[in-house]
């Protein structure tokens, strides 16, 4: 009877299939980027497009 | 106690398994057979193109809102609208481009690999169907995944990995540039050499030509663009779309009227109008910028005309397309990289003809002086602008407005950096933002698939 339980007892650890139908793993989980971050602009800059800016305006007024 | 531990055993044997039936590689299992079968995958791809839902091929509206939304002919200095504000923030939806263009190109290799060999007549048609997908998807790839070609170099810039057959568990890394060019290339011709009968396959001879010409353009291989151009040019049948019919042409809802050469949403089958008008709205958000409106004579252009309007909202209809004039300003510009100006200012003199009421004929000697303020400062090959490729990069600038091409005209000549100021920060467009990044997933997943320069962190 041992004897059964023996063999009942390795059938049963070795029964099984080691297929892994998960997808391989990458490095991390994230699957984007991180996106630029804005920068203050300068005076010189924020009257170029003001400038831009009225230029258009006028120009639909026409 | 013996017993019944043998039960509880028995029972834990039992209820072993093999998890093997969910095996996700079942190929064999779910191929086609036929040539009608076969023919289906292509159908499929070419519903998506003639429905305006393919954005990987011939490309649809969305595509040209995303590319204009990153470009400067609509000015986000000065309405953002209801466009992405700049390259950067796009970074991630451009990523996934990749990913689906090689599904596109996965189901090319299924009915290449299965059909070659076949003599049939259908066999042929979905054969020259698939190489062209196929060619187009990798010159696609080469526009958007790799840097501008720069021709001394082009052996060693990075190309795309060249994806021969249906396996889901390869692993290809990136081939260079110039490897990848004449894969593509070879696609094309193989497509041009089936002799392609029914033209319900879309890809028909000038078509594939059309490409072809597109692709010796991009790599700056001016001999090419030149054989190719002339003989579109010379046999396709087409000619320029003269003042009268331009509106009817460009305006056109489905149809491909005049001189195009291809298109794509030639019908509603994807049922995607609704989504088109909103679409149209986003366009219709931003202003032209005053560069771009300065380039053109507003009382004769049929152009400004047309797809201007009085807020300097663009209403042209944003199709992707080929044209005949696309064709015939790469022939100019291939001419005057290869310093024939005379054959380059006759085609320039020619389309605008049929754009300009009362043109007149442009001369060398009297082109107007390079300006200085321009944000295209050199050409393709890196050389400062001469009057005459400046006069020849106007007319393509205002030929193909609102058609997704200044983003790469920026790309290829010179890549500059500009900025754009959105809810108080300045954005900038860097220079490695004009190559979008690999999809992140493959490249995680294989570590020899080489990152593109600015997004390797």
């Amino acid at each position: 009877m041992k004897r059964i339980i023996y063999i009942l007892s390795a059938a049963a650890l070795l029964a099984g299939c080691s297929y892994d139908e998960l997808p391989p793993k990458t490095d991390d989980i994230t699957t984007s980027y991180v996106l630029p971050k804005g920068e203050e602009p300068s005076d010189e800059e924020k009257a170029f497009v003001a400038a831009a800016i009225a230029e258009y305006e006028a120009s639909i007024k026409k | 106690m013996m017993r019944k531990t043998i039960y509880i055993l028995a029972a834990c044997l039992s209820l072993a398994s093999c998890n093997g039936y969910l095996n996700v590689k079942p190929q064999g299992k779910v191929l086609p057979q036929t040539d009608e079968e076969f023919a289906s995958i292509m159908h499929n791809r070419i519903c998506d193109i003639e429905g305006g839902y393919d954005e990987f091929v011939i490309g649809n509206m969305d595509v040209i809102a995303r590319r204009e939304g990153c470009a400067d002919d609509l000015d986000a200095n000065l309405i953002i609208g209801r466009l992405d504000s700049y390259a950067g923030e796009v970074i991630n939806h451009r990523q996934t481009d990749y990913k689906e263009i090689f599904e596109i190109i996965r189901d090319c290799n299924i009915v290449i690999e299965n059909m070659e060999g076949r003599t049939t007549t259908l066999a042929s048609d979905v054969l020259a169907a698939a190489y062209a997908m196929k060619g187009i998807c990798y010159y696609n790839l080469i526009r958007d995944f790799c840097e501008a070609p720069d021709a001394a170099n082009i052996e060693e810039q990075l190309g795309m990995p060249l994806v021969d057959k249906f396996d889901i568990m390869d692993m290809s890394t990136r081939a260079s540039l110039a490897q990848t060019v004449r894969y593509a290339e070879g696609l094309l011709n193989k497509s041009l050499s089936k002799k392609m009968s029914d033209g319900k396959f879309y890809f028909t001879e000038y078509v594939v030509k059309a490409y072809l010409a597109r692709l010796a353009f991009w790599t700056e291989d001016w001999d090419k663009t030149i054989t190719l151009c002339n003989d579109i040019i010379e046999n396709s049948g087409l000619a320029l779309t003269d003042i009268a019919g331009y509106e009817d042409m460009i305006q056109s809802q489905y149809l491909p009227k005049g001189e195009v050469i291809v298109r794509s949403h030639i019908n509603n089958s994807s049922e995607l109008d609704w989504y088109f008008t909103y679409v149209k709205g986003y366009i219709k958000s931003r202003p032209a910028s005053a560069s771009l409106v300065a380039l053109y004579d507003k009382e004769n252009d049929i152009r400004y005309k047309v797809c201007i309007d009085d807020k300097r909202m663009g209403v042209k209809t944003p199709e992707c397309r080929i044209r005949l004039s696309e064709i015939v300003l790469m022939l100019a510009e291939a001419y005057c990289h290869e310093e024939m100006d005379e054959q380059a200012l006759s085609w320039i003199n020619e389309l605008r003809k049929h754009r300009i009421t009362g043109a007149t004929d442009l001369t060398i000697d009297a082109l107007p002086a390079v300006r200085s303020t321009d944000r295209i400062v050199v050409n393709a090959e890196g050389e400062e602008l001469t009057p005459l490729m400046q006069a020849i990069l106007d007319e393509r600038r205002r030929e193909m407005f609102l058609e997704g091409d200044r983003w790469f005209e920026l790309k290829r000549n010179g890549s500059p950096e500009w900025w754009i100021i959105n809810n108080g920060l300045k954005y900038t467009t860097k220079k490695y933002m004009y190559t979008a990044p690999i999809y992140k997933g493959d490249v995680d997943l294989n570590p020899d698939l080489k990152q593109n320069i600015g997004y390797e962190g």
